[in-house]
């Protein structure tokens, strides 16, 4: 009863900053790309980070020390061949009956010759891994992202992909388990060491990008523009554009650009 | 009947000729053939450098960068990535900035070197671009998942180059774009520079954060 009415007190909050957000004047496009709702997207961009540095990330830096690379390699594994059901749900949702074979087909064989998913052997009999998720499915569907929006301890979304990762959870397994601790023991168990995974790639973002928010917010745009481009026309990977690449050389004069650089329309 | 047996003949010659220009053509390659192979070389060498037990680390990456150094155009990818605010810099701060750009991405790309855990490299497929690019299609095999690496090939005077790196569908260049066009739409080309050179300063003295 008390867990509903925080939930219900939280999507309050969530609306009303959304509401505030909007309200206030749609600033200029900033780096190129369209953020209307930066006012709420940097502040909990940069408490996120501190939350991060304060709490995720020491976890995860303790785990790393408890545990040797293989363990969580093995966990990773077995996580993301239990979220089997939102992969194979969005492979068939997108039509591609291959894709969910291939999902279907690498579920029972990790699931039986690999150990409840701990290795892969399905990889190495020729079943590649898709990363299919409901928040593409959406996209294949020809439904827009929407703007840009960082949700508090979430991360980098959008509304559709926001959307998409409930989808994500009521699919997955866990989620339906009885004992109602087990959900929370398998989800901070997997955020933990997803973040124990990533943990190298985060230092090394923080450390290249120039503007962390940027950085971050520009590879989310182009890694769920390409996820759903990659569906749609197999192999077309990259940021969109022709002019990113127009030569330089002999014409550099590039077009006007803040609106054809934006990867997807 | 004569007739027939001339038609054929020159049915045969054409047939020939067909074959023969069939053999001509696979004797020249293709730019997306030509772009493939450099890559590939490229990686065979990287690896075979990464895995050679008798170098140390520190000579590892110094031979990796002088690789990169040699297969990149850093010249053309900063211009890519300051686009239309490249005719804002005078040719000094271009230079400056050509340079400390290489820097900054070199001294990145060595710390990623630590990570290497001996993943199988694929080269998967190849994309001829509007333009006459290529883009070469790479999968870096890992224990936790494959990661989608694609390197966007041009063809230069002086041979093919790469212009792009492409992970996971995000390109660098693009990345850059954005961030360098934020940081220019409030502050100077000799502040962006600056910006880049204090990163050097911070990476050879890493401390977590920043």
């Amino acid at each position: 009863m008390s867990r509903d009415r925080l939930k219900r007190c939280a999507a309050l909050a969530v609306v009303a900053a959304l509401a505030s957000a909007c309200a206030s004047q749609s600033p200029p496009p900033s780096g190129g790309v369209s953020d209307p709702w930066q006012a709420w997207n940097r502040p909990v961009f940069a408490f996120n980070t501190k939350v991060d540095d304060y709490v995720l990330g020491p976890v995860a830096h303790g785990w790393m020390f408890i545990t040797p690379q293989v363990v969580r390699d093995a966990i990773g594994r077995f996580f993301f061949n239990v979220a089997f059901p939102s992969r194979f749900v969005s492979s068939v949702g997108q039509g591609e009956a291959k894709k969910a074979l291939t999902e279907l087909g690498r579920f029972v064989v990790n699931s039986t010759f690999g150990i409840a998913g701990i290795f892969d052997p399905a990889s190495e009999i020729g079943l590649a891994r898709y990363d299919e998720d409901i928040g593409q499915m959406f996209g294949r569907w020809g439904i827009p992202p929407g703007p840009y929006w960082v949700i508090p301890l979430l991360g980098p979304s959008d509304p559709r992909d926001a959307v998409g990762r409930l989808g994500d959870a009521a699919l997955n397994p866990f989620f339906w388990l009885p004992p109602f601790w087990l959900p929370y023991a398998a989800n901070g168990l997997n955020v933990v060491n997803s973040r124990a995974l990533a943990d190298k790639q985060i230092q090394n973002a923080r450390r290249t990008a120039l503007d962390y928010y940027v950085f971050v917010r520009d590879a989310f745009l182009q890694n769920r523009a390409s996820a759903v481009r990659d569906a749609n026309t197999p192999g077309q990977a990259g940021a969109g554009g022709y002019d990113l690449y127009s030569s330089p050389i002999i014409d550099y004069d590039l077009p006007e650009e803040p609106k054809t650089d934006v990867p997807k329309k | 009947m004569c007739r027939r047996s001339e038609r054929l003949r020159a049915l045969a010659l054409l047939g020939a000729l067909c074959a023969l220009a069939a053999s001509a053509r696979a004797d020249v390659p293709t730019p997306e053939v030509e772009a493939r192979r450099v890559v590939q070389t490229t990686i065979d060498q990287v690896l075979q450098i990464l895995r050679n037990p008798s170098l140390t680390q520190q000579i590892k990456k110094d031979d990796v960068e002088q690789i990169a150094y040699a297969r990149f155009d850093f010249q053309l990818i900063s211009r890519l990535v300051l686009a239309q605010n490249w005719s804002r810099f005078s040719p000094t701060q271009q230079a400056e900035f050509v340079e400390a750009f290489k820097k900054h991405l070199s001294t990145t790309y060595r710390d990623t070197l630590d990570n290497f855990r001996d993943e199988k490299i694929t080269v998967e497929s190849t994309r001829l671009e509007p333009k006459g690019d290529v883009t070469v299609m790479t999968v870096v095999h890992g224990a936790s998942g494959d990661t989608k690496v694609d390197y966007r090939m041009r063809k230069l005077p002086d041979g093919w180059r790469g212009i792009d790196v492409i992970v996971e569908g995000v390109s660098l260049v693009q990345n850059f774009r954005s961030q360098t066009q934020e940081i220019l739409s409030s502050e100077s080309p000799d502040a962006l520079i600056q910006r880049l050179r204090e990163k050097q300063i911070k990476d050879v003295a890493p401390k977590g954060k920043g």
